[in-house]
């Protein structure tokens, strides 16, 4: 039973927050500003992960995270209403772990929060000693066992979309173009732009990403082609 | 308040007009009145004026016009005349006594004219006198005494004047006068040295230059002899006495002849018969003999009392005087002192040394026709009563000006026929004021001609009137009758253009000057700092025109090295002016220069005009300030665009919050197990609502930020063919959706192009959204890609055609209206931000965005600039 503590100074929020992580079995831990979040974290020293509103009175979440990063490596999780990406970057910068816009999709939430409290209690003492394996931050591909696992959950892929998948996988940080990976996979000439790579790789989003559309693993070079992001 | 009123009553009393017949009237009256009192002038004139003495030695006696006397005699004409008679009288007694002998001219009467000369001081040399015959004075004096230029040597510088007749012997004077002729220097050479002879200016002295003296005189040319038949030069023995003789001559020779011609005149004019006057004046000559001069015949035989009888029974006023015992017995108004002064003026005292009298008097009969005669018939035939042509002419003139007062207030008024009173001119009034007062100053002058012959040259107007007759006056009447009418219009003429204000503006110089200054003017472009600049220039130019002409002088003068200073100083100043005007031209560049960065952006540049000259330091400073009050505009246009922008940022993260909440509370009920299909209905629709808010709180967001231009573009080259492929692969799960087929044709020349990869699959999201909500379900849509060059650019551009579902009742341009939708109803999905988003960030990117709409086909074209590599 991991211990999560819910920040945010609408208490209807966290009250909603509440009742979808304990539904998900989760015991939770209520605070309204970041001091309440600070006491609440040094009263409870098994807290497994925090959610942190940004805006808040008394103390905001960004000072809140950097108060925690002094004493803690518990994962952060912003969940704030300013969506510009330069309050996306300052947010991760400072040591949290993931960023949530408001308003948010449950969902997207329940699964993020498992996420990154999987890879902080069990994937963190990964060792990666085998050749056939390959990863990527939470993306886990064992070539010998045609096996992929995102933060622990194993994934379905066709052949098509695995062979596209462990090429970026392998080449972490390069950009290929559609042409490129066609050329790659199915091993010809590619004849004339076609779109049957990007619906793949559309597809491949689908299944490891939790939000397609902000992607943490496979990333769209618009107008250039996809990459894997180097972790 | 009264006051007032009345004021302006008056002003408008003055202004009302009267007619013009009125006023032709009153003008011709007023003439008249001033030719008739002219004419009573002078008639007062030529009945007060009498004439004495013949046509040569005439003269003009004048009696008081308002003199009361009744009788010829007690007037002050006769007072005059008899006076004149009397000073007459005395003064041919005296000349009598010097030329005759026994009552005849004697040309053989010997003057001593020593004596003569100093007749009345005494103070004559009698040592040395010089004694000629009185005809020999006379015919000298007819020949006109004269002179000739003498030189003489003087050896011993310094010498007085009564030493030098040891050098000048005066018997040799001619003989010396020869010599010297070899002597005689140059004249100009001679440098005064007057001090040499300081006691007598007998000789104008000069000298050589080389120590020698030379003395100039004038000597006089000897015409007659004394009674001895000597010459002066022969009486004296120096040259003092030589000149004090030839100046008594002098005086004598002067003396006598104006004595004589007075004699010549006076003489006949008292003879008896030829006048009135009674005359005898007793004298004793040097021998002690009594001498009578008279016109009475044996009056040397009548005793003295009988003379007095004589006198008071023949005369109607009569005098006679003793200057010995001073007694005076008159009828007549004459006192003592002026018969003394008449006496000592003809030096009586000299003529008549004792024992002398003098009788005068007026034949009681007038029995001849002499100037007395004549004056006494004029005094008792008077036309007209003196003193009432006198009066008559001052009051004919009073009413004359008082008439012409009235025109002057008058004249120029008159009543418009909308019964309005103005100003009016006439021709007359617009002649230049110069040619005006030329022509003014002609009329005077023929006025003043006429006035003058009839007052002033009594000759004249007699020569007139003999030619006129009895018209003179009429005709001289009607004469300036026309001139007075003339000037009377042109005194008008001035008043009226006094009261329009014309008077000096209307003059040739006013015209001329306002010509030359509106030439100025017009050359300066109606700008007084060009007319600065213009009169600084002339000024500048006079300048240098002065110090030419001065450096022309100066080196004329032969001081070269002032003119040439002068000359190297104006071209010092020439060059500094030169130099001035360089450098506030390059001011002006540079401010033009500051300007240009100005309109191109950099409102806060400023130009430094402290080290500036003139009207380029205005100018500075003035563009400074409009670039303030752009800089100052700009930075408030664009913090107002940043307010709202984040205006807007802060309500939708306000918004935000609640949304959440409602979010999250829909997703919890929809949790729960709710069998009932109209609650279950419900929150389908609050779902469906919630989330279409939190889509247009988020393009809300980014719509006001792109339009505030809080964007920033990473513009790279990016493959347009390839962005479409994956954009195109996003959606195809919508496309199969709604069975929609994409026909894709995206080879083009330059597939490459400029652009922000991110906004950029931003447009065509928003496009292939705005195709998967509009679109009429089971049908194509149409991608094409193409390179085509707009205005020298090279554009790669995508066109996305597709059938819309609803009829299009609506303004391409409207379409990309911010909210605006298809669907004006607004019932389907959508914030009706995305065309309009679309647009901004196409071009923001500079990109050109357009729809179509042609029945229910819906275009879209973007084009992106292509990249040139």
């Amino acid at each position: 039973m991991d211990k999560i503590l819910v920040c945010d100074d609408d208490k209807e929020i966290v009250e909603a927050i509440e009742i979808y992580l304990q539904q998900e079995g989760f015991e939770i831990v209520k605070a309204y500003d970041g001091m309440e979040a600070l006491d609440a974290l040094k009263d409870n020293e098994d807290i497994r992960m925090v959610i942190l509103d940004i805006m808040m009175p008394r103390l905001d979440g960004i000072h809140a995270a950097l108060k925690i990063r002094e004493f803690s490596t518990v994962p952060i999780i912003f969940l704030s209403a300013k969506s510009e990406d330069s309050d996306k970057v300052l947010g991760l910068n400072i040591g949290a772990d993931d960023y949530i816009t408001k308003p948010f999709s449950p969902l997207e939430l329940i699964a993020r929060v498992k996420s990154n409290i999987r890879r902080f209690t069990t994937l963190g003492s990964l060792n990666v000693t085998n050749n056939s394996l390959f990863s990527a931050g939470g993306l886990v591909i064992n070539d010998e066992t045609k096996e992929v696992t995102v933060d622990g959950d194993i994934i379905k892929l066709t052949p098509i979309e695995y062979n596209i998948l462990l090429l970026l996988v392998k080449n972490q940080g390069k950009v290929f173009s559609i042409e490129q990976i066609y050329e790659n996979i199915w091993n010809e000439e590619a004849i004339g732009a076609d779109n049957t790579v990007a619906v793949h790789i559309r597809h491949i989003r689908e299944k490891i990403e939790i939000n397609p559309k902000e992607p943490r693993y496979l990333k769209v070079v618009w107008g250039v082609g996809y990459k894997i992001e180097k972790q | 308040m009264g006051k007032k009123d009345n004021t302006k009553k008056a002003v408008l009393h003055r202004r009302k007009p009267i007619s013009k017949f009125k006023k032709v009237v009153i003008f011709l009256i007023a003439q008249l009145l001033l030719a008739f009192s002219v004419l009573l002038m002078l008639i007062t004139q030529n009945q007060t004026t009498y004439q004495a003495g013949d046509s040569y030695y005439g003269f003009t006696v004048h009696e008081d016009i308002f003199a009361s006397d009744e009788v010829f005699e007690d007037s002050n004409v006769f007072d005059n005349l008899f006076n004149k008679s009397m000073d007459d009288v005395i003064y041919l007694s005296v000349i009598k006594h010097q030329f005759e002998e026994k009552g005849l001219f004697s040309g053989k009467k010997q003057v001593d004219i020593t004596n003569y000369a100093h007749r009345r001081d005494m103070a004559g040399n009698n040592d040395i006198t010089a004694v000629f015959y009185l005809e020999d004075l006379l015919k000298w004096a007819n020949a006109g005494v004269d002179y000739e230029d003498a030189y003489v040597s003087i050896y011993n510088y310094g010498v007085s004047a009564e030493n030098l007749d040891m050098n000048v012997q005066i018997p040799e004077y001619a003989h010396l006068k020869d010599k010297m002729g070899n002597y005689i220097p140059d004249t100009w050479m001679l440098q005064p040295v007057n001090y040499a002879l300081e006691s007598d200016k007998i000789f104008d002295v000069t000298e050589d230059g080389m120590g020698n003296y030379y003395g100039h005189t004038n000597i006089l040319k000897n015409k007659y002899r004394t009674i001895d038949g000597k010459n002066i030069d022969q009486l004296v023995n120096n040259w003092a006495d030589y000149y004090t003789l030839i100046d008594d001559l002098n005086k004598t020779i002067n003396n006598v002849y104006t004595n004589y011609i007075q004699y010549q005149w006076l003489g006949p004019l008292y003879f008896e018969g030829n006048t009135n006057v009674l005359y005898c004046v007793r004298m004793t000559d040097s021998d002690g003999k009594k001498v009578y001069h008279t016109n009475i015949e044996d009056a040397d035989k009548l005793k003295e009392r009988d003379l007095d009888k004589y006198f008071e029974d023949n005369s109607s006023k009569y005098m006679y005087y003793s200057p010995n015992d001073l007694i005076v017995q008159t009828n007549t108004g004459i006192r003592n002192e002026d018969i003394r002064a008449i006496l000592i003026s003809h030096d009586i005292e000299y003529a008549y040394p004792d024992d002398s009298k003098i009788w005068i008097g007026i034949d009681k009969n007038y029995s001849v026709e002499d100037e007395y005669f004549a004056a006494r018939k004029k005094f008792n035939s008077k036309a007209l009563p003196t003193a009432a042509c006198a009066i008559g002419s001052i009051v004919c003139l009073a009413f004359f000006a008082g008439l012409m007062i009235y025109l002057a207030v008058k004249t120029g008024w008159v009543k418009t026929e909308e019964g309005e009173t103005v100003l009016e001119l006439n021709g007359a009034d617009d002649i230049p004021l110069e040619i005006f007062l030329g022509i003014c100053a002609l009329l005077s002058f023929l006025l003043y001609l006429i006035a003058a012959a009839f007052t002033y040259d009594f000759n004249y107007i007699e020569t007139i009137m003999n030619s006129l007759g009895a018209y003179t006056l009429p005709v001289f009447g009607v004469c300036f009758f026309v001139l007075a009418c003339m000037l009377g219009v042109v005194f008008l003429s001035l008043i009226r253009r006094c009261k329009a204000g014309t008077l000096l503006s209307n003059s040739l110089v006013a015209i001329l000057g306002k010509k030359v200054v509106g030439g100025f003017e017009k050359a300066s472009g109606h700008h007084p700092g060009s007319l600065m600049i213009i009169l600084s220039y002339i000024l500048f130019l006079i300048v240098n025109f002065v110090a030419v002409v001065f450096a022309a002088l100066f080196m004329d003068y032969s001081e070269e090295i002032v003119g040439f200073l002068i000359i190297v100083l104006m071209t010092v100043i020439d060059i500094a002016i030169g130099l001035f005007h360089v450098k506030c031209r390059k001011e002006r560049f540079e401010i033009i220069a500051g300007i240009d960065r100005i309109r191109n952006g950099e409102t806060n540049f400023k130009i430094n005009p402290s080290y500036m000259h003139g009207t380029n330091v205005a100018l500075a400073e003035a563009a400074n300030h409009i670039g303030d009050g752009i800089h100052a505009a700009v930075e408030t246009s664009m913090k107002d665009e940043k307010m709202k922008a984040d205006l807007i940022t802060n309500v939708s993260h306000d918004i935000k919050t609640p949304l959440t909440s409602i979010i999250n509370y829909v997703d919890l009920l929809k949790r729960e197990n709710i069998q009932d299909e109209k609650v279950k209905g419900y929150i389908k629709v609050l779902d469906e609502k919630s989330q279409r808010l939190k889509h247009l709180t988020v393009d809300l967001v980014e719509a006001s930020k792109i339009s505030s231009g809080n964007v920033v573009y990473e513009m790279k080259n990016i493959n347009f063919p390839e962005l479409i492929n994956q954009a195109v692969a996003e959606f195809s799960d919508k496309f199969e959706e709604k069975g929609l087929n994409v026909v894709a044709e995206l080879d083009c020349d330059n597939p490459i192009v400029v652009a922000d990869s991110r906004h950029m699959w931003r447009i065509i999201e928003n496009l292939l959204n705005n195709v998967c909500k509009y679109a009429m379900p089971q049908t194509r849509i149409y991608i094409n890609l193409k390179t085509e060059e707009i205005a020298k650019v090279l554009y790669t551009w995508v066109s996305i055609k597709n059938i819309s579902a609803q009829a299009l009742n609506i303004n391409a341009n409207e379409l990309t209206e911010r909210f605006i939708r298809g669907d004006v109803s607004r019932s389907s999905e959508g914030s009706g931000l995305g065309l309009s988003i679309a647009k901004s960030l196409t071009e923001g990117q500079n990109g050109k965005f357009n729809i179509y709409l042609d029945g229910d086909l819906f275009k879209v074209t973007v084009a992106m600039p292509a990249s040139k590599e």
